[in-house]
């Protein structure tokens, strides 16, 4: 039995048999993820191939978090890039000296504080308001970024960024194998945090905050741990963006990025397990594969997102759902 | 002292420019519950229409009519799409709040693509006109802002007060479901709004166009001005959203002239986490506005 096993308390009773058989429902995104990774590593792709697989994976890595937070508890934040920015220029400034443990810790530690110190004086705040206050944060992190010389090298951004070196593979090759290794582990406490107490009072708070209240639940505890989770999810993929890109400005983690980032658990279809990595195929992939229509590509991913938002607010998965049963059972408005 | 004078009435003059965005964040907001996050890019689609009509040699009126005119036309269209999952049964509020965010990227790329990523200035009509103050001399334009912000300010008050209209909306805005049941069609009343918000945010785009170049890429900024403005007013009522747009617009004047454009543009978005951490239902809302959790 797992440790993640053993947080969950809702049935303490249960079988080691119907554990066993839970573990490895939680463990199939993850083996399947890390299998696919190494069949397409095997299939020795080219260097422009490689590289958007490696985006997709790291944007995949901070759409779990995102996908907990809107799946699971229905916050939407705008401001997941500034995580990714604490995870970038720590990395950046700290992988050549202290060491990668450091730089990933100090990534990780950062973006905790700011996500639990933002989380107890912005998230107690309903929906939109919240909305609006991660896109005031997001604006303003865009701007310490930019104005911040000593730290961020403003504008001008970092060069020269050291990638973690897995021995026999290229500077791609190593972050490919670590970003599909750590969405494959995200993957797995995804899952095993849906099944969890923890997860499940997210899940009731987002659909029934009276009801949740009701249970003993606290609303604000439960989507200060989504927060958090998702600030951690970001700051890692942040190191990761800037080992792919051996540099770091902040036009990697401006308002864009955070919007890319909640649109992508919404067009895999949000709370669903494959969200993060199909949305991260089709709004990070896409755009790559689609370089020649130039601006036209923009103008497209708008008018899927609000397609989506409006139409389809189930996502890929609904979408998917809709075409096996053939249309047969459509149900509008039915909220997924 | 003059020169601060001068630092107030600019501020007045930008401030009355982020009322009018705000002013449309507050009718969307009311009568339909979406925080429309394409507002700033509305604002700029009007601004562009009409630099474009201004440098094809029309008149500062036709620029104005024609901005108008796009916007209102674009926030019908948008308007109608937006009530078909309003008029579900069950709907995802938080999802199509994302819509309207896909809204401003395709509404950017658009902008980008139609008018090109040059940054427009819009000839004020004021232009060359100027109010001494001692040594200093504040162009024209910034009082007719304010003049044009207080004009809008009044139709629409109007509007929501005197027409048959408005007071369909404001029932829509004071319980949705109860306005359902006594026949109000919601499907009019959600386009009907977004017209609305379309051309205030027109006749703030043409009118800020004089005093800012604009381009597609200045939507954000004038999205997150709109929007602490709104927030400042507790984003549910408009008169809120006069005083919180002529509070920032001051604000940023005076950082901008004693202290650095840095802080100018940290002003919008501080203020606005600040009220939100405060008073979440803004300076002038009552308390029961918004539910905390």
């Amino acid at each position: 039995m797992t440790a993640a096993g053993d947080i969950i308390t809702p049935d303490a009773g249960a079988s080691s048999k119907t554990m066993a058989r839970r573990t490895w429902r939680w463990l199939q995104p993850a083996m399947l993820i890390a299998a696919g990774g190494f069949v397409l590593y095997g299939m020795r792709p080219d260097n422009f191939a490689l590289r958007v697989m490696t985006l997709i994976a790291v944007y995949a890595v901070a759409s779990v978090g995102m996908n907990v937070l809107v799946g699971f508890t229905g916050a939407v934040s705008i401001m997941n890039a500034a995580f990714l920015g604490i995870g970038g220029y720590s990395w950046a400034r700290l992988a050549d000296g202290p060491g990668a443990i450091a730089a990933l810790g100090a990534g990780i530690g950062i973006s905790l504080c700011i996500a639990l110190a933002v989380g107890v004086l912005v998230l107690r705040l309903e929906r939109f308001y919240f909305a609006v206050g991660t896109l005031a944060l997001g604006t303003l992190a865009t701007l310490t970024m930019r104005k911040w010389n000593g730290v961020t090298g403003g504008d001008a951004g970092m060069i020269g960024v050291r990638a973690i070196g897995v021995p026999s593979a290229s500077r791609i090759e190593s972050v490919f194998i670590v970003a599909v290794l750590a969405l494959a582990l995200f993957s797995y406490i995804q899952e095993s945090m849906r099944h969890s107490a923890l997860g499940k009072s997210m899940l009731v708070c987002r659909h029934d905050q009276a009801a949740g209240a009701g249970l003993g639940i606290s609303v604000r505890a439960s989507r200060l741990a989504a927060f958090a989770f998702s600030a951690v999810t970001g700051s890692i993929a942040g190191a990761l963006v800037v080992q792919l890109a051996g540099s770091a400005f902040p036009e990697q983690f401006d308002v864009g990025t955070s919007i890319s980032l909640i649109v992508i658990p919404i067009v895999g279809g949000r709370g669903w397990r494959w969200a993060p990595i199909a949305g991260a195929i089709v709004v990070i992939g896409g755009p790559e594969y689609f370089r020649f229509l130039a601006e036209y590509r923009l103008v497209a991913y708008g008018v899927l997102v609000t397609g989506l938002a409006l139409f389809a607010p189930g996502g890929l998965r609904e979408i998917a759902h809709l075409l096996v049963t053939g249309f047969r059972r459509i149900r509008p408005g039915r909220v997924r | 002292m003059n020169q601060l004078l001068y630092f107030l009435l600019i501020g007045i003059g930008i401030g009355a420019v982020y009322s009018l965005g705000a002013l449309g964040v507050v009718t969307l907001f009311t009568g339909s519950g979406i925080v429309n996050f394409a507002q700033g890019d509305l604002m700029v689609l009007g601004a562009l229409c009409a630099a474009t009509v201004l440098n094809a040699g029309h008149g500062y009126l036709w620029g104005m009519v024609v901005g108008v005119l796009v916007t209102g036309v674009v926030g019908a269209v948008l308007g109608g799409m937006f009530a078909i999952p309003l008029t579900r049964a069950r709907y995802d509020i938080d999802v199509v709040v994302i819509g309207t965010l896909g809204v401003s990227i395709t509404i950017t790329s658009l902008n980008a693509l139609v008018f090109g990523d040059r940054p427009e200035r819009i000839a004020s009509p004021l232009a060359g006109r100027f109010l001494s103050i001692g040594q200093f001399k504040v162009p024209m334009h910034y009082p007719l802002l304010l003049a044009v912000a207080v004009l809008v300010f009044l139709t629409v008050r109007w509007l929501y007060r005197h027409t048959d209209l408005g007071i369909l909306l404001r029932a829509t805005a004071a319980s949705t479901q109860t306005a359902k049941d006594s026949g109000v069609r919601m499907a009019v009343m959600l386009a009907a709004s977004w017209v609305v918000a379309g051309v205030v945010a027109a006749v703030a785009g043409v009118m800020v166009g004089s005093i800012v170049v604009i381009s597609p890429h200045s939507s954000l900024t004038l999205g997150v001005n709109g929007f602490a403005a709104a927030i400042v007013g507790g984003l549910a009522s408009p008169f809120g959203a006069i005083i919180g747009g002529l509070t920032i617009g001051v604000a940023e004047s005076l950082s901008s002239g004693y202290l650095s454009d840095t802080a100018r543009q940290a002003i919008a978005p501080t203020v606005l986490l600040v009220v939100l951490m405060l008073r979440p239902q803004g300076l002038l809302g009552s308390r029961s506005s918004v539910r905390t959790v």
